[in-house]
C-alpha cells in the first residue's frame, strides 16, 4: 500500500472516501395534483473517512442515514455532489469502471433475515459474490474462498448447508459479513447492522469487525442510533439530522447505556 | 403474600409442523403486587413474549399450556372459560404491544379505537366515552394535541404518538394489570424516551401494575421495582430492581449485564468487548441439567447432569443456581 503511516501512529492514514457537498431529493407525485413536491433526503453532507478507521454516523429515524448509504453504493444518484473513492468521483466513472469499485465497498443491512436469499444455503449465499464479479476461479479454488470466508465469521462446517431460516439472527448476520469479505473490501457500511441483536451477539459481533479490521486495514461506515455502541466502535463521530450533517460534540450523557460497576 | 398476579410452575411448548416440540417455557415461577412494576429481561427466544401471551391466553393454536398455575385476582386464569377471560381482558387485564403500528386498525379513527374498548367493557354512553377517550389522550400527549388526534388515523401519526394511542387503549377502562411487551422496541432513540417518560408518570401514580417486557436492562433501572431475568424459558433470577443490577448472581445475569459496563479503549489494537461465549440452546431439545451449563465461566460438576432449582426463600431474591445453595 503505498503512503502507508508511519510506524508511530501518529501522523493520520489517508483519506479512503471523501462525500463532498451530497444533495439527494426523492420527488413524490400526488394522485390528484399536477404539482410535485420533493422531500430533501440529504443537503449537502460532507465527511472523509480515512483508511482503517470508523465513522460512527448517527441521527434518529428520518434523518437521511439509509439515504447516504445507498448513495454511497450507488443505488440511488444524488443530485449534486461528489463521492472521491481513492480521489476519484465515483459518480462519474463509466459502468465498467464502477462495477469494479463496487466490488471493494460493500453494504450490509439491518435485518438479514430478509437480505438473504431465503431458499439458498450458506454456502450458494457467500458464493454469490464471486459468481458475479468472476475472476475465472475454478470450482474447486471458490470453494476454498467461501470456506475461508465462514472461517473467518466463526462458521463451523455443520452451517454450511443450512438456509438463513436456520439460524439465529446473529449468525445470519455473520453469513452477510462472509458474503461482503468475499470481495476483500476496502470499505463496509454497516446500515445498522448491530441493531437487531441481543447484547451479547452484539459484541460477539463487534469484537469480529474489530479482529477484520486490524487484520485487514478496513474502513467502516457504521450508521446507527445507538450511541452506545458507537462509543465503543468508532474513531470519529458524525450527527446527521434532517438531512444535515450538524456540528455537534457529543456530551458523554449522549452516550447512553452504561450500568455502573459491579462490585 | 398479596400478590395480584402468582404464575407458579408454568410450561407451556409449541407443536411445530415438521415435527419436534419446542420448549418455550419450562417452570416460570414470579408473582407481582398490586401497584408495582415488575421488569422481565431476557434475549430474543428467551420465552418473554410467549409469557406475555399466556398471561392473556392469546396464544396461538399450536401452543399448549402443558402445566402450572396463574392466579390473577385470586383466580386462575387457566379455568376460565373463552367468554370470562374476553371479560377480563382489556378490563381488568390489559396489553400494549411490540409495535403499535401493526395493532391499530388502519382504516378506523385512532379516537373511534379507543371508545372502542370502553363500549366492549363499560356501560356508558356514546356522549360519555368519546369525552373519557379524549381525556385519555390529553393526558398522553404533550399540549393541546389530544383532541384533534381524536379525529386522526393510525397513517397521520408518528411512532410514538402511535404508541401513545396503544398506551391509551390499555389505560381506558382502568386496568388492574398491563403487560407492556418491548414496548419501545420499534421506535428510534429520542422517541423511546419519551414513551419511557409517560411510563414514569404512570409508576408514580402506583394505581396498577405493570409487567415490562424488555432486551434492554437500561430501561429497567428507574422504571421498575423488582426484575425477573429469563433464559431459555426459565426465570434464572429475581429481586429488587436496584440489588439485580448492580449485585447479579446468576452468571448468566453477570455476563449480560458486564455486556453493558464502560468498555476499554477498543481503538487500541486487540481490545475486545465483553460477551458471554456461545449462544443459547436449541429450545427443540430438553437439557437434563442447567440450560446455562455450556455458557456458564463458573460451572461445576453437577451442573451438566442436575438441575439447580430454586435456591432463597420463596418471597423475593431467587437465583436458579448451585452456587448459592
Amino acid at each position: 500500500m503505498e503512503n502507508r503511516p508511519p510506524a508511530n501512529g501518529q501522523a493520520q492514514p489517508p483519506v479512503l472516501l471523501s462525500v463532498q457537498g451530497l444533495s439527494l431529493e426523492y420527488a413524490r407525485r400526488h394522485a390528484f395534483r399536477a404539482k410535485r413536491t420533493e422531500t430533501h433526503a440529504l443537503r449537502d453532507v460532507s465527511f472523509d473517512l480515512r483508511e482503517g478507521e470508523t465513522l460512527a454516523l448517527v441521527g434518529p429515524s428520518g434523518s437521511g442515514k439509509s439515504s447516504l448509504a445507498k448513495c454511497l453504493v450507488l443505488l440511488e444518484t444524488p443530485s449534486t455532489g461528489r463521492i472521491l473513492y481513492r480521489g476519484t468521483d465515483i459518480l462519474q466513472l463509466p459502468p465498467e469502471a464502477r462495477r469494479e469499485v463496487r466490488g471493494e465497498m460493500h453494504l450490509i443491512f439491518q435485518d438479514a433475515s430478509t437480505a438473504l436469499n431465503p431458499r439458498w444455503t450458506v454456502t450458494e449465499i457467500v458464493r454469490e459474490p464471486l459468481t458475479i464479479h468472476s475472476k475465472g476461479l475454478s470450482s474447486a479454488e471458490s470453494t476454498r474462498l467461501v470456506i475461508e470466508a465462514l472461517e473467518q465469521v466463526e462458521l463451523g462446517a455443520n452451517w454450511h448447508a443450512r438456509r438463513p431460516r436456520e439460524l439465529s439472527g446473529g449468525q445470519r448476520q455473520r453469513v452477510a459479513l462472509a458474503r461482503a469479505l468475499m470481495l476483500r473490501p476496502k470499505l463496509l457500511i454497516l446500515d445498522e447492522a448491530l441493531a437487531s441483536l441481543d447484547l451479547s451477539a452484539q459484541g460477539q459481533l463487534g469484537n469480529l469487525l474489530l479482529e477484520l479490521q486490524q487484520r485487514y486495514a478496513m474502513s467502516y461506515l457504521y450508521v446507527t442510533h445507538d450511541m452506545r455502541m458507537a462509543s465503543v466502535l468508532a474513531h470519529h463521530f458524525a450527527v446527521l439530522d434532517g438531512g444535515r450533517i450538524v456540528p455537534r460534540t457529543l456530551p458523554t450523557e449522549l452516550i447512553a447505556g452504561t450500568l455502573q460497576p459491579v462490585s | 403474600m398479596n400478590a395480584l398476579l402468582i404464575v407458579d410452575d408454568l410450561h407451556v411448548r409449541f407443536s411445530g409442523s415438521h415435527g419436534g416440540t419446542v420448549h418455550a417455557l419450562n417452570g416460570v415461577h414470579l408473582h407481582v403486587r398490586a401497584g408495582e412494576v415488575l421488569g422481565i429481561l431476557g434475549e430474543s427466544g428467551s420465552g418473554k413474549s410467549t409469557l406475555a401471551k399466556s398471561l392473556l391466553r392469546i396464544l396461538p393454536k399450536n401452543a399448549e399450556i402443558s402445566r402450572g398455575a396463574m392466579t390473577f385476582e385470586g383466580r386462575n386464569l387457566l379455568q376460565l372459560s373463552e367468554r370470562e377471560m374476553n371479560e377480563l381482558r382489556g378490563a381488568r387485564l390489559a396489553m400494549i404491544p411490540q409495535d403499535p403500528g401493526l395493532s391499530l386498525n388502519p382504516v378506523m379513527k385512532v379516537g373511534d379505537q379507543i371508545t372502542e374498548v370502553l363500549r366492549a367493557h363499560c356501560n356508558s354512553d356514546a356522549h360519555r366515552r368519546r369525552v373519557h377517550a379524549e381525556d385519555i389522550l390529553q393526558r398522553l400527549l404533550p399540549g393541546n394535541a389530544g383532541r384533534s388526534m381524536y379525529e386522526a388515523y393510525p397513517h397521520q401519526l408518528s411512532g410514538g404518538q402511535q404508541q401513545r394511542v396503544v398506551i391509551a387503549q390499555a389505560l381506558a377502562c382502568e386496568p388492574t394489570l398491563i403487560v407492556a411487551d418491548e414496548p419501545t422496541a420499534a421506535l428510534d432513540a429520542a422517541t423511546e424516551a419519551e414513551i419511557l417518560e409517560v411510563f414514569r408518570e404512570l409508576k408514580a401514580e402506583r394505581r396498577r401494575s405493570f409487567i415490562l417486557i424488555t432486551h434492554d436492562p437500561t430501561i429497567l433501572r428507574e422504571l421498575t421495582d423488582r426484575v425477573a431475568v429469563m433464559y431459555a424459558g426459565r426465570v434464572v433470577e429475581q429481586g429488587p430492581t436496584q440489588q439485580i443490577l448492580t449485585h447479579p448472581r446468576h452468571p448468566y445475569v453477570k455476563g449480560l449485564l458486564a455486556c453493558l459496563l464502560p468498555q476499554d479503549d477498543l481503538r487500541i489494537p486487540g481490545r475486545k468487548l465483553r460477551t458471554i461465549a456461545g449462544a443459547p440452546p436449541d429450545p427443540r431439545g430438553t437439557a437434563s441439567g442447567c440450560n446455562f451449563f455450556p455458557r456458564c465461566s463458573e460451572r461445576i460438576e453437577r451442573c451438566e447432569s442436575a438441575h439447580p432449582g430454586t435456591q432463597g426463600a420463596r418471597e423475593d431474591s431467587q437465583v436458579e443456581c448451585f452456587l448459592y445453595e
